[in-house]
């Protein structure tokens, strides 16, 4: 990213409310034409932070620039207000203004900004046919389904050609069929417009499909920040690995560390797994926890022989699912849900193989910092749930 | 908004921005301060002075030795207490069944019945008194005549309106619109479901409805109960005309005839104020504390779509005794009222050219009339403008803003919930006599607005809080992050969503000045005296036929306002985003 094409810069970001620190030492830049998506679970300061750049909220230490122009600064006591801020937003619940027509509130911006009558029934007759509401103005909003609420508020966001636009979780009161049909239509209006925006979303398929860059936020600061694909397979926090996507874990000690890896003994009296990728600070005797993606481990009946890399796990209970089955097996101390074709013909009381492949186990040190492992191991799926 | 709406390079500025808006704030809770406590502070002192306002103060226990000796005084207590429970056990019983049988089964008319119980809300308590006197008195009373020649071996009047169970019955009347306007949202949001399951394990409807919808209700039952008891220990007018004459006082007429005694005597009647005071607002605080705020929450039109309960063939029956309430509370004593201003000698029927228009005539001619007249409207829509402004103000601080004296501003502003109209009125006057600078105001019609500003204060707070609650925050910075200034958010979306609502409160503030005798009773003179005073003067003072013009002429006046509130009040409710 060169500099010219900086588009937002916010520095060591800091908002406390109360004794709660809920952005902590935050900094980003944001590209021209570029996507970058704040995830995280609710309360780890994504939301906090958006508002700052807004201008809803003041950082108690920090600087934001936008285009160059320092609009919040506490070193230099400078704080621009949101109307000065030259941003669009889409927030959460719409916003849509109950008493004005959908042509009102699109051009809401612009007769604030005093441009002439007949030019904002133009671009807002412009705006609305690009978010597919062409003929609607007249309608009052609030006769409006949610979809299309959601349309005029994008509207009413980009009319005016912001520098910025900011989303705060946009989808998320949309039913799933039309959050969707949405997101596609978001992807599509952002890469026609090429505009810049700032993103918040706690779901992670939002984030994963529709961000240039994604950053991962906990407990108010930034976990990992890159691409989408970069974060899913090289996750470098067991916090990222564990919310983007879905992941297998297991507990156990580390036995022997080599420049290849580390073999890896699971708690319960189980296999030693190899993996090539560990925490640099892990050593022999500490106590670790070893992440897989589902998609990246292979199950397979019983047979006689157990090749490396392979645990061989009782079958507790098989859930008849149609398309597929659920499998709940024991591996060491948990239980862990599999889902396997319905041709798999496994029965409880029987034995499945489970293939780690080294390559793609991931062994972090067992930090029982609160919210790392936030999930108990038995909760953990490895398949067929929606990470909320 | 709390922030400065204007970008600051040098701290001098921004410091100062700052201070501005808390500094307005600040100065509005001192306002609002001043008018709740101060009056509250001085009838508390007023009660240990011994000399008339206005002399060298002596002060002493005097006045509270008489309240708890005299035994007039605590005879005025008790009837307050058994007046107000008798009272609030009958409307109870009769509301929730009217209010079930109006909103939960498939009684005909239904909305016809819940407006014609919404209009027995609305109307002023001294014309329906006035209404039953003509009825029930028991010299010439209409039904007491009837009852005499008719049955001719009865001896004395059937039921004569001058008694207790007189004044418990015009209560009664006037009382169940209330009840059943608070009761049957409620009843309409229950789940048809719980009622269903309990017919299916074999109960009755009436077993239903006693055994399982009344404990659901239980809480919206328990408001309305508290709501009703606080209010009827307010009442006032009813009281003195009924009352008073066969020497039957609760406390707030004990209290005027305390005032109006010659010489006045201020400190029994201040004492009998802050005890009375004292016990209300433990009442208040608890059922604050127990229910929290949910007294005046606006009722939107959206119900459930919930199957009523077939009352098969009882459903007429039902119907003719829902009718015949709905009617004796409404039209029965107001159309009598009508009447009575046409004769020329109540209930003679028989002497010639009963009927005449010279009450009228009369009546309009009397510049009394046209003052009143006059006074009403200053009186009614200086409250109204002023509540506007003054409620939506301070409701904007304690929902919208970051002022850290927003909490203490919210429980000031309900304080007044507490305080029965004829306290409110009392304090007044001695905060006015002690300030040298409001002396002024005695006499005046602006001293009338501000008692009014102040009495409907809970309510008009409450209204715009309802509303602005529901306007989230999200709304007004959409419009700032769009480009709007504080000023322009405030104008452009602020305003128009609250329009309806401030326009409802204006309204009721309207219509509850037209109407208010209790508040403003000790504070009126011959010169500021509105319609609703003018009225009692003439009917207390025993000029009842030019009495009944004056209550209809402020019955119009309030079913004007109530029918403009119901025009706007069925836009409250818009739900922002």
């Amino acid at each position: 990213m060169t500099e010219t094409s900086t588009v937002l810069r916010a520095s060591g970001l800091v908002k406390r409310f109360g004794r709660v620190t809920a952005v902590d030492d935050v900094s980003f830049e944001l590209g021209k034409g570029e996507v970058l998506t704040l995830l995280g679970p609710s309360g780890c300061g994504k939301t906090t932070t958006l508002r700052m750049v807004a201008g809803f909220e003041r950082p108690d230490a920090g600087e934001i620039e936008i285009q160059g122009r320092v609009v919040v600064s506490t070193s230099r006591r400078v704080h621009i207000p949101p109307e000065k801020r030259g941003l669009g937003m889409v927030f959460q619940s719409y916003a849509i203004w109950p008493h004005m027509t959908v042509a009102e509130n699109v051009g809401y911006p612009l007769k604030v900004r005093h441009v002439s009558k007949r030019e904002i029934d133009e671009r807002v007759e412009q705006t609305l046919a690009v978010v597919g509401l062409g003929g609607l103005g007249t309608r009052p909003a609030l006769l409006l389904s949610g979809g299309q609420q959601q349309r005029v508020a994008l509207a009413r966001a980009l009319v005016y050609s912001p520098s910025i636009l900011l989303l705060d979780e946009p989808l998320s009161n949309l039913d799933a069929k039309l959050r969707g049909q949405m997101r596609i239509e978001l992807k599509r209006l952002q890469q026609r417009l090429s505009v810049t925006v700032l993103f918040v979303t706690h779901d992670q398929i939002e984030a994963m499909s529709l961000s240039t860059r994604l950053a991962v936020m906990n407990q108010g600061r930034i976990e990992q920040i890159g691409s989408p694909r970069d974060l899913y397979e090289h996750p470098s926090t067991p916090f990222a690995e564990d919310f983007l996507g879905r992941v297998l874990r297991l507990h156990g000690t580390v036995v022997e560390r080599s420049w290849s890896g580390v073999l890896v003994e699971v708690s319960g009296a189980g296999p030693r797994l190899a993996a090539e990728a560990a925490d640099d600070s892990v050593a022999v005797g500490d106590e670790v926890m070893v992440g897989i993606r589902p998609e990246d481990l292979s199950v397979d009946p019983d047979g006689a022989s157990t090749p490396q890399n392979t645990l061989r796990c009782p079958v507790e209970e098989v859930l008849y699912l149609g398309g597929e089955c659920e499998l709940v097996v024991r591996v060491g101390d948990g239980t862990h849900t599999l889902l396997v074709p319905r041709s798999f013909g496994a029965q409880v009381g029987q034995s499945v193989l489970i293939h780690l492949p080294p390559e793609n186990l991931r062994v972090w040190a067992a930090d029982p910092a609160p919210g790392l492992d936030h999930r108990s191991a038995a909760e953990l799926t490895v398949a067929g749930q929606e990470t909320a | 908004m709390a922030q400065p709406a204007i970008a600051l390079e040098a701290p001098r500025g921004r410091s100062w921005a700052v201070e501005w808006s808390t500094l307005l704030m600040t100065l509005l809770l001192g306002i609002v301060a001043f008018a709740v406590l101060a009056p509250l502070a001085m009838m508390l002192l007023s009660s240990f002075q011994l000399s008339a306002p206005g002399r060298e103060p002596v002060y002493g226990l005097d006045g509270w030795t008489r309240v708890l000796n005299d035994p007039s005084i605590r005879s005025a207590f008790g009837n307050s207490i058994s007046l107000s429970v008798v009272r609030q056990a009958i409307t109870l019983v009769v509301g929730i069944g009217l209010a079930w049988l109006i909103s939960r089964t498939d009684l005909p008319w239904k909305n016809t019945l819940e407006f014609a119980f919404w209009v027995a809300f609305f109307l002023p308590p001294l014309p329906v008194a006035m209404g039953w006197i003509l009825l029930l008195d028991g010299k010439f009373g209409l039904i007491n005549q009837w009852v005499a020649t008719l049955l001719p071996f009865i001896e004395g009047p059937i039921f004569n309106i001058y008694s207790f169970w007189g004044i418990v019955w015009v209560h009664v009347t006037t009382g169940l619109g209330v009840k059943v306007l608070l009761l049957a949202p409620a009843f309409r949001n229950l789940d048809a479901a719980l009622e269903e399951s309990s017919r299916s394990c074999g109960a009755s409807t009436v077993g239903t409805l006693f055994r399982i919808v009344v404990p659901l209700m239980a809480p919206a039952i328990l408001v309305s109960t508290v709501l009703g008891l606080i209010r009827s220990l307010e009442a006032f007018e009813i009281e003195l005309l009924l009352g008073v004459p066969i020497g039957l006082f609760v406390y707030s007429t004990k209290i005027r005839d305390l005032i109006t005694f010659e010489p006045p005597q201020y400190a029994p009647a201040a004492a009998l104020g802050v005890a009375f005071l004292a016990l209300l607002l433990v009442m208040v605080a608890l059922q604050r504390w127990y229910l929290g705020k949910r007294m005046f929450r606006t009722i939107s039109g959206k119900g459930f779509s919930t199957r009523a309960t077939q009352l098969g063939r009882w459903r007429w029956p039902v119907l003719s005794v829902v009718l015949v309430i709905a009617i004796t509370a409404t039209l029965v004593p107001i159309a009598v009222l009508v009447m009575g201003t046409f004769m020329r000698a109540f209930g003679y029927f028989n002497i010639p050219n009963p009927w005449t228009l010279q009450h009228w005539q009369r009546v309009l001619a009397d510049p009394q009339i046209i003052r009143s007249f006059t006074n009403t409207m200053v009186v009614s829509t200086g409250a109204a403008v002023i509540g506007i402004v003054f409620y939506g103000l301070i409701a904007y601080v304690i929902v919208k803003t970051r002022f850290a004296g927003r909490a203490l501003l919210d429980l000031l502003s309900w304080i007044p919930w507490a305080i029965p109209g004829i306290l409110m009125g009392l304090a007044l006057l001695w905060t006015v006599f002690r300030t040298p600078f409001l002396v002024p105001l005695y006499g005046s019609v602006y001293l009338l607005i501000i008692a009014l500003v102040i009495k409907t204060m809970p309510l008009g707070v409450q209204l715009t809080k309802s509303v602005l609650l529901q306007l989230g925050d999200e709304l007004e910075e959409a419009s700032r992050i769009a480009g709007g200034s504080w000023l322009q958010t405030f104008r452009g979306v602020v305003l128009p969503i609250l329009a309806p609502t401030l326009i409802t409160v204006g309204v009721v503030g309207f219509m509850s000045a037209a109407r208010d005798i209790s508040t403003i009773v000790l504070l009126g003179s011959s010169q500021s005296r509105t319609l609703a005073l003018l009225a009692l003067d003439f009917a207390y003072g025993g000029q009842f036929e030019r009495g009944t013009v004056v209550a209809v002429l402020t019955v119009g006046l309030v079913v004007i306002a109530a029918l403009l509130a119901r025009i706007f009040g069925g836009r409250i409710g818009i739900t922002g985003g």
